[in-house]
């Protein structure tokens, strides 16, 4: 083991978990419901009731069945779940902000991690059984993400809200650590990886139109 | 560069040396390698255990079904290592995945050589309470302690879609006995698993820090074994799959030397053989040898490494099934096995889900080898047990 250890796992403090769950799926379906209702009707009353009812105490009962399905949201999930919050606050018109380029990224990385998952590495691999997963827990995959961030936002035009949300995201991750102590996890959810794959989609359907 | 850009560059150079930094304040000194006992070399030929004592761990009143036992010896710095010598722990309700399935636990009393009235240990409620997830089942324990005598038990705790949907919670002993629970393991990606589909069953290797190497397995329609490493306080350390393979679960893990380790598992392809993979950088990497010479029905196995030096591996054979258990003996390099039959059932029987662990024959200062504690499953309604003592320690007693 070398002199520093960067390569064991740093899991969020026991205590953050189950206000986590809470928190997360709070801000991600009130986020969701402001998103369904503003447009028909411009208030906020709906989603902020749904929030401050899945918030209080003994009313976890939705947030508790979420995370038994789905465990809790990635925290670019949640990012995007405020940032809609912020949006309505200040009558903004909604914003695709990730480049293309991270999207793909995004998206490989999921389709990576589901063949990890899975054990199909190709036995031909030059590293015999990578542990894709258990490189998210490492600084190593921290670095990763940093590369990819740095090369987006020295190449590509990024927008500033994207470089503050992935500079709060990552922030959040090492302060805290949260969802799992595992990057690829604060990166990417079933729901954002989803969102990616649309938005690879119509970036490549729209010089078309 | 813009302004913004500048300071988005330093914002993530800032990021980079939080880690480090927060990472060097956890960051462990010591390699962790297997604990391998010394071998005495008049006991290093015996391996002739008998069963001294047998039968069944008391059950909850009122529980007709039980499976999956685990046991963990009482270390010295447990309160109740004076009055007990170890601990069984499974899960019992109505049926197997039943809505009232719990985990019960029992201790053996040292001066009635009895076991203790049984107690629940956690239930889904609980577990769901304290994590803020609803919990639909919960499943096989695993029971360990910790360099401070502390016990651990890990849980299989179901999601929607039954034991294919599982993950692994970590419960700590708060008080003897009384565990509260602390985690849910980060096992698998939210993409695309939601940390799913990760299971415990066989105990964990003991490792020089006080730490150990917890086995597990994922087992959505593919199958393959997993090793979870734990700090000397029971803190996940780092994960690695030991297979390629595809359809082998429930790893039990012995080790031949500090750094060579061998995980036996569980074999779910019509070849009916125990699987067998090994590291030899103490779990950095772990690559597949093929099968051992012993048939495997697809039914859990338990292996352990013996005070002696030799391997103990106790099974149910292709062909039978789970209506017989033999135990296995081998030397430890290379491997060759003696087979005994332990029970020879009748058709529909079942003895099956077996754990191994030593435990030393008293409290005192004692030369003699310990003894080979044996669990499993006795016909789904209980958990039954065997005392094993090596032949040579019972021919030096009086």
């Amino acid at each position: 083991m070398s002199w520093i250890d960067l390569t064991h796992v740093v899991l969020p403090h026991a205590m953050f978990l189950p206000l986590w769950v809470k928190f997360s799926w709070a801000v991600v379906v009130s986020a969701v419901v402001l998103r369904l209702t503003y447009g028909i009707k411009p208030t906020v009353w709906p989603a902020a009731v749904v929030a401050v009812l899945m918030l209080l105490p003994r009313t976890d009962v939705l947030s508790g069945y979420l995370a038994l399905a789905f465990q809790t949201p990635s925290l670019v999930l949640v990012a995007w779940g405020l940032w809609c919050w912020v949006d309505v606050v200040q009558q903004r018109e909604p914003v695709v902000t990730t480049p293309a380029a991270v999207a793909f990224v995004g998206v490989l990385l999921g389709w990576a991690l589901v063949v990890d998952t899975l054990n199909y590495w190709p036995a031909f691999s030059a590293f015999r059984n990578p542990q894709l997963y258990a490189l998210g827990f490492t600084s190593a995959g921290l670095w990763c993400v940093l590369a990819v961030t740095v090369l987006a936002v020295l190449l590509a035009q990024t927008p500033t809200r994207w470089v503050l949300s992935v500079v709060g995201v990552l922030a959040a991750y090492v302060l805290l650590r949260l969802p799992t102590g595992n990057v690829w996890d604060a990166l990417l959810d079933p729901f954002v990886w989803l969102a990616l794959h649309v938005q690879l989609w119509r970036s490549w359907r729209a010089p078309r139109v | 560069m813009k302004t913004s850009t500048r300071l988005g560059l330093a914002l993530l150079l800032a990021v980079a040396v939080c880690d480090v930094g927060l990472r060097w304040q956890t960051s462990s000194r010591e390699a962790p390698v297997a604990v391998v006992p010394q071998v005495a070399t008049d006991d290093a030929a015996c391996t002739d255990y008998r069963v001294v004592r047998e039968g069944l761990i008391p059950m909850p009143a009122g529980v007709p079904a039980a499976h999956a036992s685990s046991l963990v010896a009482f270390p010295r710095t447990h309160p109740l290592h004076t009055h007990k010598a170890l601990a069984a722990f499974w899960f019992a309700g109505t049926r197997e995945s039943g809505a009232d399935v719990q985990i019960a636990a029992s201790t053996f009393d040292r001066e009635r050589n009895a076991w203790d009235a049984p107690q629940w240990v956690v239930n889904r409620h609980v577990v769901g309470q304290d994590l803020g997830i609803q919990i639909r089942r919960i499943g096989n324990p695993v029971a360990w302690a910790d360099a401070k005598g502390r016990l651990h038990v890990f849980v299989v705790a179901t999601g929607l879609g039954g034991w294919a949907a599982s993950r692994v919670v970590h419960l700590t002993e708060q008080s003897p006995m009384q565990f509260k629970v602390v985690r849910t393991l980060p096992l698998t990606p939210l993409v695309p698993a939601f940390n799913t589909s990760t299971l415990v069953r066989t105990v964990p290797l003991p490792l020089s820090d006080g730490g150990a190497v917890l086995p597990l397995y994922f087992e959505i329609g593919i199958k393959y074994g997993v090793a979870v490493r734990l700090s000397a306080e029971g803190e996940m350390q780092s994960i690695t799959r030991i297979t390629q393979r595809h359809d082998v679960l429930q790893p039990t893990l012995v080790a031949h030397s500090p750094t060579h380790w061998s995980a036996f598992m569980r074999d779910y392809s019509p070849t009916e053989m125990v699987a067998h993979s090994e590291t030899l950088d103490a779990g950095a990497h772990w690559q597949d040898v093929g099968n051992l010479s012993l048939s495997n029905p697809g039914a859990s196995i338990a292996a352990l490494r013996l005070s002696s030096g030799a391997l103990m591996l106790a099974h149910n054979p292709a062909g039978r099934g789970r209506e017989v258990l033999l135990l296995s003996t081998s030397a430890n390099q290379p491997l060759s096995w003696t087979t005994r039959t332990l029970i020879d059932g009748v058709k529909a029987d079942e003895y099956s889900y077996p754990t191994l662990i030593e435990v030393p024959q008293s409290t005192a200062a004692d030369p003699s080898p310990p003894d080979v504690w044996l669990s499993y499953t006795h016909m789904r309604k209980s958990i039954a047990f065997k005392q094993l003592r090596s032949a040579c320690s019972v021919r030096s007693q009086p």
